[in-house]
């Protein structure tokens, strides 16, 4: 009866102290936004959905041709990061989403004071998001606000993946990646051709989602 | 199912010698950590515990006096991220441990366990690690048994210690290399029934 405990003991001794060992880190692009300071300066901004916000909502009309396109995105962004340090929802409800997307460019009343644009373009259609925040710049006023429009009239032959390219590109300042990314292999390059995320896309949303931050979200 | 075979247990006369035993066991089971790991910070996985265990269990006595038997065993509970001091749920996982046992007498109403077996881990939610799934890996554990005729059957107790080494598809293939050590303890409060 001895040799088999001894047996099992001995494996759990020699077995026991194992760890998993982590793959070295791939280095990722600016996603800090820094903004010139009235009076000289400059104001680094930096932004994350905290956990206790998750998942983040998505409002987008249900009819719309993009709906298909955020869900894409977002379970795309979801599956960038190992322990689900961001998850987005759509929901039907505008009045309690945190962002709302919209298949127009943005018009003269999407415009409130302390508003950040930043836009991109791919070949068939183009995007932009804005967000809003406190005179001190330390707290987001929701909700984010992304649009992807056509770039010409009708169905051009390509535009359900540049919608696709785009909705994922303006998915990604909504988590917070507020640059764009200086190479072409990335889905944040300001006029990106991936479908898809790229390493550097991934690395980049998991550093940012472990770094300090300087803007929170208000209330809703 | 269970409930069907607690019932039976307890309905079917004994008018046959014990050979084969049939155990229904229900109890708690903790686990240590799945995965610590650290990304600008402290990260770690677990299942939160105590997790809800039920196990079934068919041996077979021989001449000898010990059994040779197999088990299913199923836990379930959430996944807990701790996340720089913040925890989020990552959704219910259930693990199924199936294993060969032997086990044999020590003294008095009082048994030793031992086996060899397989653990599944399956995520209700594919989120982060368990993105592309929870896999399955090998597991070894033993424990103690401690039981008491009661009528037709015998109330048993038992103590169950458990090793396995972790990792997931998604860990695997995101590049980690070697397995978190994971251990767990179980109790369970049984019915045993010879047939």
């Amino acid at each position: 009866m001895r040799t088999p405990l001894l047996l099992l003991a001995g494996t759990l001794v020699l077995s026991g102290c194992n760890d998993l060992i982590s793959p070295p880190r791939v280095a990722g692009y600016e996603y800090r936004l820094f903004e010139a300071r009235d009076g000289g300066g400059v104001d680094t901004l930096a932004f994350r959905w905290p956990r206790q916000e998750l998942p983040v909502r998505f409002w987008v009309a249900p009819d719309n041709d993009l709906r298909v396109h955020l869900a894409t995105a977002i379970t795309r962004w979801e599956d960038a990061f190992l322990y689900g340090e961001w998850r987005g929802t759509i929901v039907d409800d505008s009045s309690a989403a945190d962002i709302h997307v919209f298949n127009r460019p943005p018009s003269a009343g999407d415009a409130p004071s302390n508003l950040r644009r930043l836009e991109s373009m791919a070949p068939e259609c183009r995007g932009a998001y804005d967000f809003s925040t406190n005179a001190a710049s330390t707290v987001l006023i929701r909700p984010m606000r992304l649009y992807v429009w056509p770039r010409v009239l009708g169905d051009a032959p390509n535009l359900d993946r540049c919608y696709s390219i785009t909705t994922t590109h303006e998915v990604g300042h909504a988590l917070g990646i507020f640059e764009h990314s200086p190479s072409n292999a990335d889905v944040m390059f300001s006029d990106p051709t991936l479908d898809g995320l790229s390493v550097q896309d991934r690395a980049t949303a998991e550093l940012l989602y472990h770094q300090r931050i300087t803007i929170t979200p208000g209330p809703r | 199912m269970m409930r069907f075979t607690f019932v039976l247990l307890l309905v079917l006369p004994a008018t046959v010698p014990a050979q084969t035993l049939v155990r229904v066991s229900a109890g708690v089971t903790a686990s240590s950590r799945l995965v610590e790991d650290f990304v600008g910070g402290p990260i770690t996985v677990e299942q939160a515990v105590p997790m809800p265990t039920f196990a079934l269990q068919l041996s077979h006595t021989l001449a000898s006096g010990y059994r040779l038997g197999v088990e299913g065993r199923l836990t379930s509970g959430a996944t807990e991220v701790t996340d720089n001091g913040i925890s989020d749920d990552l959704g219910t996982v259930r693990t199924i441990a199936l294993m060969a046992l032997a086990d044999g007498p020590i003294r008095g109403a009082l048994r030793w366990q031992a086996g060899i077996g397989t653990i599944l881990y399956r995520p209700a939610e594919e989120l982060g690690i368990w993105s592309r799934g929870g896999g399955s890996r090998w597991l070894v554990g033993g424990g103690l048994l401690w039981s008491r005729p009661v009528g037709s059957v015998d109330l048993v107790v038992g103590g169950r210690y458990d090793f396995h080494p972790f990792t997931t598809p998604r860990l695997d293939a995101e590049g980690y290399g070697g397995y978190q050590a994971v251990h767990r303890v179980g109790l369970t409060l049984g019915v045993e029934r010879g047939f």
